[in-house]
């Protein structure tokens, strides 16, 4: 579903990424782990074109998207997550999650004249948070602004915010960093859910238990390096792995 | 009589700046725009007005309609060139780069003595009805035009503020990679926006002229700019109700000094009074009110749909709901 | 050749005027613009001592530089330090309220007449023959000189100046290093307006004094600043000397009166084209 060949880049003389070949099949869960600065978020920017790749190619759905911008690829189903999660702070959790799909309303002259329409759009749309928003227990909160809502919350609205935009690929930046162990067990009762409902998903994370305890297969990436891959046994026993990490910590 | 005169033309000069205000709201407040050169698309608003009405040789002599709306399309069309150029900017950036073009504006309007007659300008410049209404009352009458635009400028920008589109404007504010991250052309948006506002702008250019019934150059200094941020901080920014209470409760405190009966050689002092309680005003309110007079409110989605149609339940109840509200249209 | 040489000297006080600037965009983030009003107290200090307290030109000169550098401080302490935590637009929009509050205060004393030191025009220096510049000019050019070779010795050399380094990198980072970052903040602040008062009066000394120095410089200076790659201080310097280059030398093709547009216009194609300023984009 998402190829990775040959991807690199380089940051002023620093190689970032090296060389990087991954590959994610559809209904997979993929963990992406490695040492601090290793490249790992790099590697997301890349593939979801917040940053040009010095060399190499993507390619999602069988298409090569090199070339399309963040926004397009984003029409194709392919939506990222972010590290440090903040959403929209001054907006409520209904408002961050219905601005998501493209709307009809967001033109400047369309409420003076499409209001029908749009408040019939709107409904729809208000319909589906709702459903969503009760599904990851943010129901009640629906109409608190988003500055308000603990890290482990923000880190549930980030996933409902790529869901609204109908992702058949999610890229998860550390979903379970500064989740405490009730909140991570939801977050991997979601993820599985998701996975047997047909969704995709290529995770990195620090929280070593958590991979290996969700993922089907995992690469493990140091200095930029794709260094070892395979399913969370071959990985926990790898010796490489073991090695960067003791070494890192 | 002339109390009253001298009231309306407080009215008609603080709603001139509230209307700016409204303005610089929709880009500056609500979308989060840095925008430090609106003075340059007011410029533009008030020259190309002027020069389309005034008679030949300087101008074209059109009809004043004419005159107004041609003035909003050459600055819609100035201002789409402006953020072609600079909307691809961050922050400071941008700040710098509009603040530059507005400065270009005005060095271009004092020295072009051909188009603009230089840093003379024009003067004696009609104002609308001027042949209906006698003189006594005009002040009147034109602080009554500016204060029904004002209500149309407002309630244009409450609506766009409350509708999808003031959601995305506001999500663009709070955080644009984010925004883009989930599929919105941002640039665009901020383009489009940008036009708007300085379209806005420009049309409160030919408010300005008839209000002055003069034109030069010396009437666009970035001080106008100053103001305006200035009353947009002071009501609250993000907030349409806050950009009109700031520009008026500033230009009321500023012409209140006015009243102070002084010797004449004292009126220098008293014009840098003006300047110090304005700044003082500012920085008080950002120390201990750093909302502005009335924060920006937050206003749930579901009162607004209530607002739209009454119709439509609000409650949806699981997965059926969506075939329910269908049906019940 | 005369274009090229007042150039130099637009460019040489630019530089003094904009490190400042520079310096506390890299600190503190955010663009000071009170910083114009501070050339605008400079100068009207050095105004004060000299023609009304008549001192002597020089003591003058010193005891306004100082003044408006302790000025500058005080103002900071104030004003700015409070609202540190609001954030940067906060911080920009209280500088907007201060260079009012500022430019209030001088009108006030002042009142709206031009001005000038009143000094006695200095001969010319020939040089191969023709007059090339006066002594006042030279005196502006090597005082400008004399200010970069202090402040980057200052920076490379002193602990203090290094802990200024490492904290425009990184604040949180640098007080970890356990590097004050209140003293050094205090110092930044001295620095700065000290420098900006020194620009007031050079340009008081090469042109007239008026009270619309402080916002016609400050748009100047931010373009030197941008141009410059943000807060880099070596970027800076070269930028204030292309920009006061390019005002002066292109008034030969243009009219005077476009002089600062000139300023603006580079400033643009230069965002256009880098994003980042000039600096940034040779670093990598």
């Amino acid at each position: 579903m998402l190829q990775v060949k040959g991807l690199s880049k380089n940051f002023g003389g620093v190689q970032a990424v090296k060389n990087v070949t991954l590959e994610v099949n559809k209904g997979e869960i993929v963990g992406l782990i490695g040492p601090n600065g290793a490249g790992k978020t790099t590697l997301f920017n890349m593939i979801s074109l917040f940053l040009t790749s010095n060399s190499g190619e993507i390619s999602f759905l069988e298409e090569k998207i090199d070339i399309a911008t963040p926004e397009a690829v984003v029409g194709k189903g392919l939506l990222r997550t972010f590290q440090t999660p903040v959403g929209f702070p001054k907006l409520s959790l209904l408002e961050n999650l219905m601005v998501v799909p493209p709307n009809e309303g967001e033109g400047i002259f369309s409420i003076f004249f499409k209001k029908k329409k749009i408040t019939r759009i709107e409904q729809d749309h208000y319909d589906k948070v709702c459903g969503l928003l009760r599904q990851f227990n943010l129901y009640e909160k629906r109409n608190e602004l988003a500055e308000n809502l603990s890290a482990a919350e923000l880190k549930l609205l980030e996933l409902c915010r790529q869901l609204m935009a109908n992702p058949k690929i999610m890229l998860l930046d550390e979903p379970a960093s500064g989740v405490n162990p009730i909140m991570l067990e939801k977050m991997v009762q979601h993820i599985l859910r998701l996975r047997s409902e047909g969704m995709t998903f290529l995770v990195i994370d620090h929280n070593l238990g958590f991979i290996y305890r969700i993922c089907d297969r995992i690469y493990c990436l140091a200095n930029g390096e794709l260094i070892a891959s395979g399913t969370p046994e071959e990985i926990s026993n790898n010796e490489k792995v073991k090695s960067v990490y003791l070494g890192a910590s | 009589m002339e109390i009253l005169v001298f009231i309306s033309g407080i009215i008609a000069l603080g709603g001139i700046y509230a209307m700016l205000a409204v303005a610089l709201n929709v880009n500056g407040g609500i979308l989060g725009l840095w925008d430090l050169g609106i003075v340059g698309y007011f410029a533009v608003g008030a020259y190309s007005y002027t020069l389309l009405t005034i008679e030949a040789p300087e101008g074209l002599g059109l009809p004043m309609i004419a005159g107004v709306i041609g003035s909003v399309i050459i600055t819609g069309l100035l201002s789409l060139f402006i953020g072609y150029i600079s909307l691809r900017l961050q922050s400071e950036y941008l700040l710098i780069t509009t603040f530059a073009f507005a400065e270009i504006i005005r060095i271009v309007a004092g020295n072009e003595e051909w188009l603009t007659n230089g840093n003379i300008g024009f003067f004696g410049l009609d104002k609308p009805f001027q042949e209906f209404i006698p003189g006594a009352n005009y002040m009147l009458f034109f602080s009554g035009l500016v204060l029904l635009t004002l209500a149309i400028f407002y309630i244009f920008a409450q609506r766009l503020a409350d509708s999808p589109m003031g959601r995305y404007m506001r999500a663009i504010r709070e955080n644009e990679i984010v925004t883009q991250s989930i599929g919105k052309k941002i640039y665009t948006t901020k383009l489009k926006v940008f036009v708007l506002s300085s379209c806005m702008v420009g049309l409160v250019g030919c408010f300005y002229v008839w209000y002055m019934s003069i034109i030069a150059p010396n009437m666009f200094t970035s001080a106008i700019t100053f103001t305006v941020w200035t009353a947009l901080v002071l009501g609250g920014i993000g907030n349409n109700r806050g950009a009109v209470i700031g520009a008026f409760v500033l230009i009321l405190v500023q012409e209140a000094t006015r009243f102070i009966p002084v010797p004449a050689e004292y009126s220098v002092v008293l014009a840098g009074l003006r300047q110090f309680i304005s700044g003082m005003m500012l920085i008080l309110v950002l120390r201990f009110l750093p909302q502005g007079l009335i924060a920006e409110k937050f206003k749930s989605v579901e009162k607004l749909f209530k607002f739209h149609d009454n119709s439509i339940i609000l409650e949806p109840k699981g997965v059926g709901k969506n075939a329910a509200s269908q049906g019940a249209e | 050749m005369e274009y090229v040489i007042y150039g130099i000297i637009t460019g040489c006080i630019l530089i003094i005027a904009s490190i400042g600037f520079s310096m506390v965009w890299k600190t503190e983030n955010f663009l000071n613009i009170a910083h114009g009003q501070m050339l605008l107290i400079g100068a009207y200090m050095a105004y004060l001592f000299k023609s009304v307290l008549n001192f002597p030109f020089a003591l003058a000169m010193i005891f306004s530089v100082i003044a408006t550098a302790v000025l500058g401080l005080l103002l900071a302490k104030v004003f700015y330090f409070p609202v540190r935590k609001s954030g940067i637009l906060v911080l920009l929009f209280t500088s907007i309220g201060l260079s009012w509050v500022i430019y209030g205060i001088v009108q006030a004393i002042v009142g709206p007449q031009i001005r000038t030191f009143g000094l006695e025009t200095s001969n010319m220096i020939e040089v191969f023959g023709s007059q090339i510049l006066s002594y006042q000019e030279l005196f502006i050019i090597l005082i400008s000189l004399a200010c970069v070779f202090v402040l980057h010795f200052i920076l490379t050399k002193t602990k203090n100046g290094k802990g200024f380094r490492a904290m425009a990198e990184n604040r949180d980072l640098a007080q970890i290093r356990g590097i004050n970052s209140k003293k050094l903040s205090n110092y930044v602040w001295l620095i700065s307006s000290g420098l900006a008062g020194l620009a007031g009066i050079l340009l008081a000394m090469s042109g007239t004094l008026n009270m619309e120095l402080g916002w016609h410089q400050i748009l100047i200076i931010m373009s030197v600043v941008i141009v410059g790659g943000m807060g880099n201080l070596y970027g800076t310097m070269l930028a204030a000397l292309i920009i006061g280059l390019s005002m002066d030398v292109s008034t030969i093709i243009v009219p005077t009166s476009y002089r600062t547009a000139i300023a603006f216009i580079i400033v643009i194609l230069v965002l256009l084209i880098r994003p980042q300023g000039l600096s940034k984009g040779g670093a990598h």
